[in-house]
């Protein structure tokens, strides 16, 4: 479903930047002839000639970014999103150095004092893992089957997740960009990357991810390679559209003209004209990422449960979801992943319309 | 209507045969019933005036319809060539093999109404007369063969196991427990290799252009030029050139010495004698198989319940793989007085773990397995409580630590260094005595791992002579009666290891690289392994022995579940490991199966041969010829069965006291929440008993914690006298 | 058809470094000789063109192959084929339920940009896409089944119990037509022909559903057939949770348990259904619409 999602996202991104849009006219400049007369002659004032003046034309002080993010800005929810998404992002990494944190892999024991301060029940044997605790003011999200602290565990998994997200992200970007402006530029590998497009895409996307991760053995590793392997060709063929609508244009025809290299219209001229797309298919794709993680975790061949993942944490909730006192396990998970997704998709959703110059005016 | 007319029918059928053979004294506890069964006070039932209350108070069903689901579905109903016990429960169901078990594990007649065996002598391959065994079986009359539509297809004869046993031989059906034949039936290993050399030369290439192929294998078969005759290529040393060939002798499917002498009787020639010979009627290889039915179907036999036939207690009505399986009752078998359960239904849900605990508790169905994940809050909770049971220990699979003599793994876990410390016993023993088995064993088991740690690599209640069980003959009686976890014995034997092994040269920290196929529980208890040995010896005390370094370090490595067994324990990549292994058949000769020369669990023997190199101390070397003098010595009593655990014993108390392993557990013990009552089943340590309906009620309620160590306790009393 | 070979190619190639332990159930027990006689039935020890080719002789001969590992020797398309009806009537039945409701929600929040209704299915489309599936069908399966009485599994021949599934299949997919619907009209209000025609005072009704809407419908009309086909693909975690034995999750299985034919048979399977999916979408988008035509036109580039 995240993938839909990105693709009208993209769509929308593309007709923009294709400058079909028609700068829209401002509708308030329609007073009637009573309202002119109307109007204080107080508010006008007789500018004299100004030679200077007169000679500036057209400009305007439009900068492309600083009218994007004042865009973007003007979308509270959007930005409070994003609020959410860095306290998250910074929560992941400087979690394990706060104090009195617990290990996410230490199967924690029962001691003496946890039965003294009722933490677990009276009849607990010590020196026995603390299965399966309720959330509690000590272990906050309480503890899984084995004993692990559930806050620890999904901090943890929340980092391997955004690993994950992020690593896919930029793998596809990489290779996606790479190979798409080849694809685009390079008129004789047009076939030959359009039989790899057509050959990648109807292969089962499941099918490459299964075997992939299956032939790996898993680790963070085998699923980022798992992943990005379907994930690029979506990217490349975008890339590769916008290259073949660019390219031809009157000012790429005058560079070639006057000897520039291809490598420097690449970079130069074709580029900074997709920046914006390419930053959003990545917020998009990180998302993704986190979500086909989950389902390989799903069909058993994501992650191990010794490296957590917010995927496998909440699919190893699942089966707990028919005992109504362990649901805990399957809610934290699931909340985080759900926040974290929609936080990427709303902050995404919101750049791609600011990004969009139709509606910088 | 039609279920009601089969019940009332059923039940008819019960009550005549209940008054028929009352005098029989097994159906005894039955009697009482009889008489209220014949009480027509209540006209409006249609079935039996009181239903059956079961030993634990329960009330029977009203419908005898058992209801599950399953995950995992099946992918053969060919019980002569599948070896996976979850496929053979089929036929565990559906085919009446010649003895079955009793709930206490007696073996009783099945298929066979008696039997009776002889010692004979006769003459090898080689020439030389050596001593033999022969079985013959008396088959029971009246059985037929049913479709699975419930059409008759013929009568069960003594022919019928023998077809089944060629087809058994036969490499083309490739069939799994075959083992179970070769070297057991004579003429069965003659007839596997020729039937293999045949298939091989077939697929071949000519005779003239064999092939040099490195990675597969040359050719090794092709077929003379008459193109009947198979023959052996025999290649030059280096394996580059073909030196000539060798004609094998044809093995035809009669040379397997089975034979039908008239269609009720069945014998079978023994290459050595085995006492033990019908507990391996438990598995598939042996049940019957109609002649005319492999014939018309070959090897797509048994693909569904279509392709094959039945004579056990149910047929195999329906069978939609991912869907349904339905069960009936075969109300024409000879025991069907003892077939109770009318149907059973399963339903493939491919989530099952997590929508069938939901399930049973709507009452859909009767039957799931509780996680040790879920049991605190079921027992916890006042509404589920009730509900849940531990499951029987079944004790065919044992489990074991092994150590690695022959470490292959990379430089940088120190394979040279784990080399010099596994051959100073009291480092063993340290190890042996800091498993802390309790700790790990309640990661999968937190109620009743005490019921399930084992002191002994053979399981108790599986082998018992004239009363005396297999694990309180010689020195396992030691062994069996205490717990091999001591932290202090640990600690002193690791402080006298110490310098031995500073001798040795071994540096430390000493890492254990310890391999798991990425189950959550293996890696939780592999995290505890770590926690626990870690604690143990890493003390300041010993640290200071050896220059302030830590003693132990372990490196858990998940290697993921794909080729698990291949990329780990047999390619030697750890240091310890948890392994185990099932019992074939009952007699402690399979125990010592994965411990022979060649193995690939500790490659405890020399391994100059198999593996290139052979690092062991001549101490080690001592014990290994030590050990396999014991088991050569066990092997060669095949007569005396008291002698042979005696010295089966000796040969496994002696692995288990030179630390040369660490037994640690037996699977089943996990919680359940049923409708059954599973003692009243077949019982036996090997084989199939415990898949069989047969014999088992369903009753209205779950069985609950306290119903069960009653009958646990019951069986246990029973199974003592 | 190249792409069908080269797709077989690059198949068979991964297959390949699957380990030889998983063809076999007790590999451990197994003699050198039998573990060979195995692989040499198998086949995975050919050269690759040994293979497809033998798979493409025996395609043409209507023969699918036989399975070794799901059902060991029951041929392929007796396995494939009842799935594909189950998958194809729950595939369907989601679809007539699914693609009305999600067009009248599109129109709904394009009709009413900005506003609440919009926000709301907004927020509807972001909570479906953004919770995980396996999450919220199981929590569908258990309440829901509680509010209905009816059983957890789904029954043949009991269409209540057909109810849970429907749902949860339709869903997501409300959810995405939704989106794409309010999508294409509101790009469609911004072109310059409706700008006129709301200059020239053509009534707002006649606007949105002769032009926004027609317009708006022709881009989902190409999706309609490949979504239609892909039902037969099935819906792993549905039809998981519901006892459904349709098609879900017979992919995974069969890899999982390295049943090679099967695999080749699904992956072609798929593969074509994908490509005539793009086929049927282009030639319903010019039945829709009489602009678009894929014969070769003078001037295009």
């Amino acid at each position: 479903m995240a993938h839909t999602v990105q693709d009208a996202m993209a769509k929308k991104l593309e007709e923009g930047i294709n400058g079909s849009a028609s700068a829209q006219f401002s509708d308030k400049d329609d007073l009637t002839p009573e309202e002119i007369a109307a109007l204080p002659p107080d508010d006008f004032v007789l500018v004299p000639y100004n030679e200077e003046e007169a000679e500036r034309g057209g400009y305007s002080n439009y900068s492309y970014w600083g009218s994007t993010i004042r865009m973007f800005f003007k979308n509270k929810v959007a930005v409070a999103m994003l609020a959410i998404m860095g306290t998250m992002l910074l929560f992941t990494v400087i979690q394990p150095y706060l104090p009195n944190q617990y290990d996410p892999y230490t199967c924690n024991l029962i001691t003496k004092e946890m039965i003294d301060e009722g933490l677990v029940p009276e009849k607990s044997i010590v020196g026995m893992p603390i299965k399966n605790l309720k959330p509690n003011r000590v272990f906050w999200f309480g503890t899984n089957a084995n004993g692990q602290d559930l806050w620890a565990q999904i901090w943890q998994g929340s980092r391997n997740s955004l690993i994950i997200g992020f690593a896919t992200a930029l793998i596809e970007a990489v290779v996606g960009i790479a190979a798409g402006l080849l694809w685009g530029y390079v008129r004789w590998l047009d076939p030959i990357f359009t039989e790899i497009y057509n050959v990648l895409n109807n292969i089962p996307s499941t099918i490459i991810l299964i075997l992939v991760s299956y032939v790996l053995s898993p680790s963070m590793g085998s699923v980022i390679i798992a992943l990005s392997i379907t994930g690029w060709i979506g990217m490349a063929r975008f890339i590769r559209t916008q290259v073949l609508i660019i390219r031809d244009r009157d000012y790429n025809l005058a560079s070639r003209c006057l000897g520039t290299p291809t490598g420097r219209v690449v970079v130069k001229n074709l580029l900074p004209q997709m920046v914006s797309v390419i930053m959003l298919r990545m917020a998009l794709a990180i998302p993704g990422g986190i979500g086909s993680e989950a389902f390989l975790a799903y069909i058993g061949l994501g992650l191990p449960l010794q490296t957590p993942s917010l995927g496998n944490l909440a699919n190893n909730g699942r089966k707990l979801m028919s005992t109504p006192a362990l649901r805990y396990q399957l809610l934290i998970p699931s909340a985080f992943l759900a926040v974290i997704t929609i936080c990427f998709y709303l902050v995404g959703n919101a750049f791609a319309d600011a990004a969009d110059p139709r509606n910088h005016v | 209507m039609k279920k009601y007319l089969a019940l009332l029918l059923a039940a008819m059928m019960m009550l005549g045969c209940l008054a028929g053979c009352g005098d029989n004294d097994t159906n005894t506890p039955d009697d009482s019933q009889q008489g209220e069964q014949n009480n027509p006070q209540q006209p409006d039932d249609n079935t039996t005036d009181q239903p059956h209350v079961g030993p634990d108070g329960r009330t029977a069903a009203a419908e005898q319809v058992y209801r599950t689901v399953y995950s995992s579905e099946l992918t053969s109903l060919n019980y002569l060539s599948d070896g996976q016990t979850y496929n053979l429960g089929v036929g565990a169901n559906c085919i009446d093999p010649l003895v079955e078990n009793d709930s206490y594990g007696n073996i009783v007649p099945c298929g066979a109404t008696e039997w009776t065996s002889e010692l004979e002598d006769y003459q090898n391959a080689d020439g030389e007369t050596v001593q033999g065994q022969k079985w013959t079986f008396k088959i029971r009359q009246g059985q037929k063969w049913y479709d699975n539509t419930g059409a008759e297809m013929g009568d069960v004869t003594a022919h019928d196991y023998v077809a089944a046993l060629r087809y058994v031989c036969d490499a083309t059906y490739d069939c799994a427990n075959s083992y179970l034949v070769e070297g057991w039936v004579r003429g069965a290993s003659e007839r596997m290799e020729y039937t293999d050399a045949l298939l091989a030369a077939e697929s071949g290439p000519a005779k003239g252009s064999e092939v040099v192929d490195e990675e597969n294998g040359n050719t090794q078969y092709v077929f003379d030029d008459d193109g009947t005759t198979v023959l052996r290529v025999l290649w030059n040393d280096d394996d580059t050139a073909v030196e000539g060939y060798e004609p094998m002798a044809v093995v035809n499917p009669e040379d397997v010495m089975v034979e039908a002498t008239d269609d009720y009787t069945l014998v079978y020639h023994l290459e050595i004698p085995r006492a033990y010979f019908l507990t391996v009627m438990g598995f598939g290889c042996y049940w019957p198989a109609p002649a005319a039915m492999l014939e018309t179907w070959g090897s797509s036999f048994g693909t569904d319940n279509t392709t094959m036939w039945f004579n056990g207690a149910y047929i195999l009505e329906t069978l939609q793989p991912q869907q349904q399986r339905t069960y009936v009752k075969n109300v024409n078998n000879w025991d069907a007085d003892n077939i109770h359960i009318e149907r059973i239904e399963q339903t493939y849900n491919a989530e099952s773990s997590a929508v069938a605990p939901g399930l049973f508790t709507a009452g859909e169905i009767d039957y799931c397995d509780i996680d040790a994940d879920l049991l605190t809050a079921w027992q916890a909770d006042p509404a589920t409580a009730e509900l849940i049971s531990p499951t029987r220990v079944t004790s065919d699979y044992s489990y074991f630590y092994t150590f690695n003599f022959e470490p292959r793994y990379d430089e940088e876990y120190g394979p040279e260094n784990w080399v010099k410390a596994v051959n100073i016993e009291d480092f063993r023993q340290a190890v042996f005595h800091g498993l802390n088995r309790q700790l790990l064993y309640q990661v999968s088991y937190p109620n009743n791992y005490e019921d399930l740690i084992m002191n002994t690599i053979s399981p108790a209640n599986s082998y018992i002579y004239e009363g005396k069980d297999y694990v309180n003959y010689g020195d396992l009686a030691a062994i069996t009666a205490r717990d091999s976890f001591d932290e202090a014995a640990a600690v002193d034997y690791m402080k006298k290891a110490i310098p031995q092994m500073q001798e040795a040269g071994v540096t430390f920290p000493i890492t254990f690289l310890v391999q798991y196929n990425g189950s959550s529980d293996w890696g939780s208890r592999n995290a505890l392994l770590d926690q626990s040995m870690s604690a143990l010896f890493n003390t300041d005390e010993l640290k200071a022995m050896v220059g302030g370094n830590d003693v132990v370090k372990f490196v858990i490595n998940n290697f993921g579940s794909q080729g698990f067994l291949a990329g780990t324990r047999r390619a030697g990549l750890y240091s310890i490991q948890e392994c185990n292994w099932g019992s074939d058949f009952a007699d402690p000769e399979t125990w010592a199966d994965p411990f022979v020369k060649g193995n690939s669990y500790n490659f405890f023997y020399d391994t100059t041969e198999n593996l290139g190199m052979n690092r062991k101390t001549a101490e080690t070397m001592a014990l290994i010829e030590e050990y396999y003098r014991l088991v050569d010595e066990a092997r060669a009593e095949v007569l005396d069965t008291d002698a042979r655990y005696e010295k089966f014993a000796a040969a496994e108390a002696f692995l288990i006291n030179h630390a040369i392993l660490i037994p640690y557990g037996i699977t089943g013990g996990g919680y359940q929440a049923t409708k059954l009552n599973g003692f009243e089943g077949q019982y036996a340590s090997y084989g199939q008993a415990t898949s069989r309906y047969k014999g088992q009620w369903l009753y209205e309620e779950a069985m609950s914690e306290e119903m069960f160590y009653n009958q646990l306790a019951a069986w246990e009393q029973a199974m003592g006298q | 058809m190249i792409t069908i070979v080269i797709i077989l190619f690059v198949l068979f190639a991964m297959l390949k470094v699957m380990p030889i332990e998983g063809y076999f159930s007790n590999f451990d027990k197994l003699s050198q000789a039998a573990i060979d006689r195995g692989l040499r039935e198998l086949g995975v020890r050919d050269p690759l063109y040994v293979q497809v080719g033998r798979f493409v002789k025996n395609l043409f001969q209507g023969d699918l192959g036989i399975s070794h590992r799901y059902m060991e020797n029951k041929p392929i398309k007796d396995i494939i084929a009842p799935k594909v009806m189950v998958s194809l009537r729950f595939g369907v039945i989601s679809m007539l339920v699914s693609l009305p409701l999600g067009m009248i929600l599109g129109v709904i929040m394009a009709l009413n940009k900005g506003g609440i209704f919009d926000k709301l299915g907004n927020a509807y489309i972001v909570v479906i896409q953004a919770v995980p599936n396996a999450i919220y069908f199981l929590l569908i399966q258990v309440y829901g089944a509680q509010l209905l009485h009816c059983s957890m599994l789904w029954r043949e021949g009991q269409a209540i119990t057909m109810i849970l599934p429907i749902l949860s299949l339709a869903l997501p997919s409300i959810s995405s037509y939704g989106m794409w619907l309010r999508r294409y009209m509101v790009d469609e209000t911004n072109k310059d022909y409706i700008k006129l025609a709301r200059a020239k005072g053509v009534p707002n009704a006649t606007i949105w559903f002769r032009h926004v809407f027609r317009n708006s419908v022709v881009p989902m009309v190409q999706l309609i057939p490949g979504s239609l086909l892909m039902t037969i693909s099935g819906s792993i975690y549905v039809e998981s949770l519901y006892s459904i034995p349709g098609m879900g999750g017979l992919l995974v299985d069969v890899i999982k348990r390295q049943d090679n034919s099967m695999v080749h048979a699904l992956t072609l399977i798929f593969a074509v259904l994908g490509i005539l999916g793009l086929l049927l979408g282009d030639i319903a988008m010019t039945l829709v619409d009489p602009r678009i035509s894929f014969s070769k036109k003078g001037g295009s580039r």
